[in-house]
């Protein structure tokens, strides 16, 4: 009890100092906390419309993942997986990120599909590089990108390129550096005790092989299908409701002209960007339109890193990872996703204005 | 094992059963009362039925093995496995479940409305839709980052002076300026008719709208509605067309454009003026962009924000001094109020340049 004491109010403490940092850098007084926390009307219908749409819009992609999950649960074992998956860490990082291709599930729908994969023995940084590069390195995000960007027809390709390079990138450092295990095994809270994943105890390895060697009873089978994808629903969804919300909230209260404010310098620009994409938390085919808007006001090497950090690490997927990792691995993937998408955005940058 | 009724897992059956089936007839009702589309792009709506369906199937699975349950009747071939109430304490999972519940009760309880100016506001309207195209032709990176220092305090200024060197600030329609252009607009349209029967209507087309291949749809469209007594900007194409009419922006100052939209204002397009316009979606209300016209109209305060109008008016352009971008504005000369679209948003046109 008193340990979910304390992560609630280390989650609060951490929710404070977002908003007092928000307010620092936009220059604001506390006394704009009260502007806030007066709603008006239209704010409310805002709200509400923007958490509906997230959910609605994210809810069949969710749902699709949650199936593939169970399915993988119970009709792929342990040993298969090992066989399948490359021995070479680059190679296995390297075919992670062009899974992306074959599979474009965008975000919500592709955690539940890893953690399933993390908990029958694969490997930690390809479930990354797969994680981050899935929602770019795909066919229906180049096409959206490319009609986006009619004209600069090159940002499509450029988008891809560097989506897959810093999956690669992040992918290959994590095998490196990465040595103790990340995945959150127990819930916090009082213990179960006997089996290590607290929050579903039947969800063992064991089991996947009872199943997988099972011949009978194809509607207990179903069932079971459903009773699997009933609890991955409630797994995943609570973190996709908590996401939809709060990306309610922001885009509701946080107006884009306040943030452009802040920038200055290219650096400033590329970090401005990829803040923004962080905080809108759209899905990798509607998020190009946005920084399409963008052209002229940035230059492309910030709407580049906007359009590969966005899809990679957002709002809503950072409860959606915080569901599957350590909190301290979570916020050391942000870091890694963030230094590189910087430094590849910036060389992208400083390429294009050379050559394009 | 000897085996007894679990209610728990009863229980946890039925209540994930009704969430679930609850979400999904949240997708129908709002499918039948027609508002999905308030939330989903018609495109996209398909998936959420398709998930709506899903949610109904696993609903009625989960109904069936409570069920099982009550009458005493185990799954046989995994024993305790296979399913059993989720672990943890109760009020975790009231926690957990009550996240679902509020929610959706507050969906079905409150009303559906559509974003308005409010959110323009917020997002930034949205006035020079032709930039991602025009960025190609000069502005590349470095200038363009002197543009981002973006001071809608410091604007009122600038934006007064721009308004202030026009010449025509009168009603429209009595200015001579406004009479001669629209004089030689017509002339302008009879010519193009004429080069439109005539067989060089290609080499007319590339004197009128110069372009490169990657612009060709927009410039065929620009020839297009450049025959036109009155662009119409359409529901269809509505991005399409201001993309097309802010791109070849000189060629059409002076047109007569008719457009629809809801009013929005903000301190930085100036007095006397507000943008009329729509939101663009392209996946779900989430995404939605503010794309509209500056609009100077002499009543202008008659006029509240989120009233829904069609403006006919002659083309001009003046400079938005929020980034200092050459934009169009719309010169009223007659407004209709109507009632707001059926549809609030508008859509890419998947058919342009096909």
């Amino acid at each position: 009890m008193s340990s979910l004491v304390y992560r609630w109010t280390l989650n609060s403490a951490t929710i404070g100092c977002l908003i007092l940092l928000y307010l620092i850098f936009t220059g604001q007084g506390i006394g704009s906390l009260a502007r806030i926390t007066h709603v008006d009307r239209s704010q409310w219908q805002a709200i509400k419309t923007i958490f509906v749409s997230i959910f609605l819009e994210a809810l069949p992609f969710m749902l699709l993942g949650v199936l593939v999950s169970a399915l993988l649960n119970l009709f792929v074992s342990e040993a298969a997986l090992t066989r399948w998956l490359p021995r070479n860490p680059v190679l296995g990082v390297l075919c992670a990120c062009l899974l992306g291709i074959l599979l474009p599930v965008c975000e919500c729908g592709m955690i539940p599909i890893v953690r399933r994969l993390l908990r029958k023995g694969m490997p930690v940084y390809i479930g990354i590089a797969y994680i981050l590069a899935a929602p770019i390195v795909n066919p229906v995000t180049y096409f959206a990108t490319y009609a986006a960007f009619r004209t600069m027809t090159d940002m499509a390709l450029y988008r891809t390129l560097m989506g897959f390079a810093v999956a690669v990138a992040v992918g290959i450092t994590l095998y490196l550096f990465q040595r103790a295990n990340p995945i959150r095994t127990s819930a916090p809270g009082p213990a179960t005790g006997v089996v290590p994943s607290g929050h579903q105890p039947h969800h063992t390895h064991t089991h996947a092989h009872t199943h997988s060697h099972d011949a009978s009873g194809g509607s207990s089978r179903l069932l079971s299908l459903a009773t699997h994808d009933a609890d991955e629903f409630f797994e995943m969804g609570k973190f996709l409701m908590l996401g939809a919300l709060l990306t309610a909230l922001i885009q509701t209260f946080v107006s884009r002209g306040e943030l452009l404010e802040l920038s200055g310098g290219v650096l400033g620009s590329h970090l401005l960007m990829m803040g923004f994409a962080y905080l809108i938390s759209l899905c990798s085919t509607s998020d190009a339109f946005v920084a399409a808007s963008f052209t002229g006001l940035f230059p492309k090497g910030a709407l580049l890193a906007f359009l590969v950090y966005g899809p990679m690490i957002d709002f809503k997927n950072t409860l959606m990872l915080l569901s599957v990792f350590k909190s301290r691995f979570v916020v050391r993937l942000i870091v890694l996703v963030t230094l590189f998408v910087l430094v590849f955005s910036w060389l992208a940058g400083y390429w294009t204005s050379r050559h394009g | 094992m000897p085996h007894s009724t679990d209610y728990r897992l009863i229980a946890h059956s039925l209540v994930r059963a009704v969430i679930l089936a609850g979400i999904a007839f949240y997708i129908v009702h709002l499918h039948n009362i027609g508002h999905l589309q308030l939330y989903i792009a018609p495109r996209m709506a398909i998936y959420t039925k398709l998930a709506a369906a899903g949610l109904y199937l696993i609903a009625a699975s989960l109904f069936y093995q409570a069920l099982r349950e009550w009458n005493g009747q185990h799954a046989h071939e995994c024993d305790e496995q296979c399913s059993h109430a989720p672990a943890g304490p109760w009020h975790r999972h009231l926690a957990v479940y009550s996240m679902f519940v509020i929610p959706l009760a507050v969906f079905f309880l409150s009303p559906d409305t559509t974003i308005g100016s409010a959110m323009a506001s917020q997002k930034g309207i949205n006035l020079n839709s032709a930039s991602a195209l025009k960025s190609k032709a000069g502005a590349a990176d470095a200038p363009a980052v002197q543009n981002t220092v973006l001071a809608p305090t410091a604007s009122p200024d600038a934006s007064g002076k721009a308004a202030a060197s026009e010449p025509n600030r009168e009603i429209p329609g009595q200015n001579p300026a406004s009479d001669n252009s629209a004089a030689t607009a017509d002339s302008a349209t009879d010519s193009a008719k004429s080069a439109a029967s005539s067989d060089s209507a290609d080499s007319e087309l590339d004197k009128l709208f110069p372009h490169d291949s990657l612009m060709e749809p927009y410039a065929k469209y620009a020839f297009k509605l450049y025959r036109q007594p009155v662009i119409e900007v359409k529901e269809k194409s509505y991005i399409e067309t201001l993309t097309t009419l802010d791109f070849f922006l000189d060629r059409f100052i002076g047109r007569k454009i008719s457009l629809s939209g809801f009013v929005y204002r903000d301190k930085t397009i100036g007095d006397g003026r507000f943008v009329l316009g729509r939101f663009a979606v392209q996946c779900c209300t989430a995404d939605a962009l503010p794309y509209g016209i500056i609009v100077e109209y002499v009543d202008e305060k008659l006029y509240k924000n989120d009233d829904w109008m069609t403006i006919t008016g002659t083309l001009e352009k003046t400079v938005y001094a929020a980034t200092g971008a050459e934009v169009m504005l719309l010169k009223a000369d007659k407004s209709v109020k109507i009632k707001p679209a059926k549809d609030p948003y508008v859509y890419p046109d998947f058919d342009f340049g096909i």
